[in-house]
């Protein structure tokens, strides 16, 4: 079996600033650290435990990562395949700001590139089939990924056998700071296990939840 | 753009639907590790803690819902019929929310069932579950079916109270996932007394998957 863990990172300075990062690389904020924080030591009492954290090299998620991997002295790997998805010009314009526009095209389809030159859906879906196949090419155990909310929602495509959809026509998981999902495949039936979706541990009231697609 | 704040389901008037899809507490039947199915087995002591362990909870988070929809079965009903007392919430019956029909092999143990009925290497999504039960395509578009029924009643806090089998098939009709064949399907686990958080917004066609299996009020190593 491999079980898997989707963590996204804790809240970041970009986070708390309102603006759509994608890959812009804002550290993590006091409060997302303390957010990554919480979760180590909740994972660490609870005796749950990883073989190895692969995570996107971006700062807010390496930060979360480093966090967990010291508590509970893991190995971490970085992986770029893990990376948000790329939102072209969009990219650190404020949250605001892009909902002003609303909306921007009459009709956007899985093939067009977000903000001029970013990802397209299907580009981002893409990427997404090829890092989760690297998992579980890896030997079965128990893997966490420290990754981001757009890039984390193309994986579950991938898992439940979900298509990119025209428009804003695709369910969205979502995912709060440090909330994760928890899978499980048996790669002799070939089957996955949802065991969670969007578990969270002691987040205070008020914290960050905007998430982009 | 699109981006995706989840709205206040206090927020009056709503113009989305805030549904929780909850896994009714531990039977008689999941005790014994039988096939339920429609099989009519009650709560256990375990079962109705754990509908209470939930409602403390609710109460806590001063959690409300505009209308409890649950399955007639009494494994759903009774945990159903718990939280519309503590909470002060109408509750109504619906048969589309009932498990799936699980033919011949209906209450049977794991042993009885393999002295009954022979072992299938393969299953297609059309072919009746247990001889003469439901297949899962039926269970699909009953899902579908229950689904739908509930968005045309007007946006509001939903719970529904239901069964692990026909909540996997909601979520598929949710999703955009399509049955397939044997247990190929991904399969979303409920606990007993496990919630899935979704809203809806008919304006756009969008659903949110808030959580899944959220068991916080009742921790076990089941997972």
């Amino acid at each position: 079996m491999h079980f898997i863990t989707l963590l996204r990172h804790g809240v970041s300075e970009g986070n708390s600033k309102g603006v759509l990062q994608g890959q812009l690389d804002y550290p993590l904020s006091p409060r997302g650290e303390k957010q990554a924080h919480s979760l180590a030591s909740f994972w660490k009492s609870t005796g749950i435990n990883f073989d190895l954290i692969i995570s996107s090299p971006l700062q807010r998620a390496s930060q979360t990562a480093q966090v967990i991997a010291e508590k509970l002295k893991v190995p971490l790997e970085y992986d770029a395949l893990w990376k948000e998805r790329n939102f072209g010009q969009l990219q650190g314009v404020s949250i605001d700001e892009i909902n002003k526009r609303d909306p921007p095209v009459d009709f956007l389809h899985p093939y067009q590139p977000i903000g001029i030159y970013g990802e397209s859906q299907l580009d981002l879906y893409t990427r997404a089939s090829q890092a989760i196949q690297n998992i579980l090419w890896l030997p079965t155990g128990s893997y966490l990924v420290v990754s981001h909310g757009a890039i984390l929602n193309k994986v579950l495509y991938v898992i439940m056998g979900i298509t990119p959809q025209a428009h804003y026509h695709s369910p969205i998981f979502h995912f709060n700071n440090t909330g994760y999902a928890q899978l499980r495949y048996n790669s002799v039936s070939c089957q996955w296990a949802v065991l969670c979706v969007n578990h969270q541990v002691g987040l205070e009231e008020g914290s960050d939840i905007w998430q982009y697609d | 753009m699109s981006l995706h704040k989840p709205t206040d389901p206090q927020a009056k008037p709503l113009s989305s639907y805030h549904i929780t899809l909850l896994r009714h507490g531990e039977s008689q039947g999941n005790f014994e590790g039988r096939h339920q199915g429609q099989a009519d087995f009650p709560l256990t002591d375990v079962g109705r803690q754990q509908a209470k362990a939930l409602v403390e909870r609710w109460v806590a988070e001063k959690k409300t819902f505009d209308l409890i929809i649950s399955s007639p079965l009494l494994r759903a009903r009774e945990t159903a019929q718990m939280i519309s007392a503590a909470l002060h919430v109408p509750l109504e019956l619906d048969r589309l929310w009932m498990e799936r029909d699980n033919g011949l092999l209906t209450g049977l143990s794991p042993e009885e069932a393999r002295e009954t009925l022979p072992q299938l290497e393969f299953i297609h999504p059309y072919q009746p579950f247990g001889q003469t039960g439901e297949s899962l395509w039926e269970v699909y578009l009953r899902a579908g079916m229950a689904v739908q029924s509930l968005i045309h009643r007007p946006p509001g806090c939903y719970l529904i109270v239901s069964h692990g089998g026909l909540l996997n098939m909601a979520f598929y009709a949710i999703l955009g996932i399509a049955p397939q064949p044997s247990l190929q399907g991904p399969r979303f686990r409920f606990n007993n007394s496990a919630f899935a958080t979704l809203e809806y917004n008919p304006r756009s066609h969008r659903w949110i998957v808030l959580g899944v299996n959220d068991h916080s009020h009742w921790q076990t190593d089941e997972g």
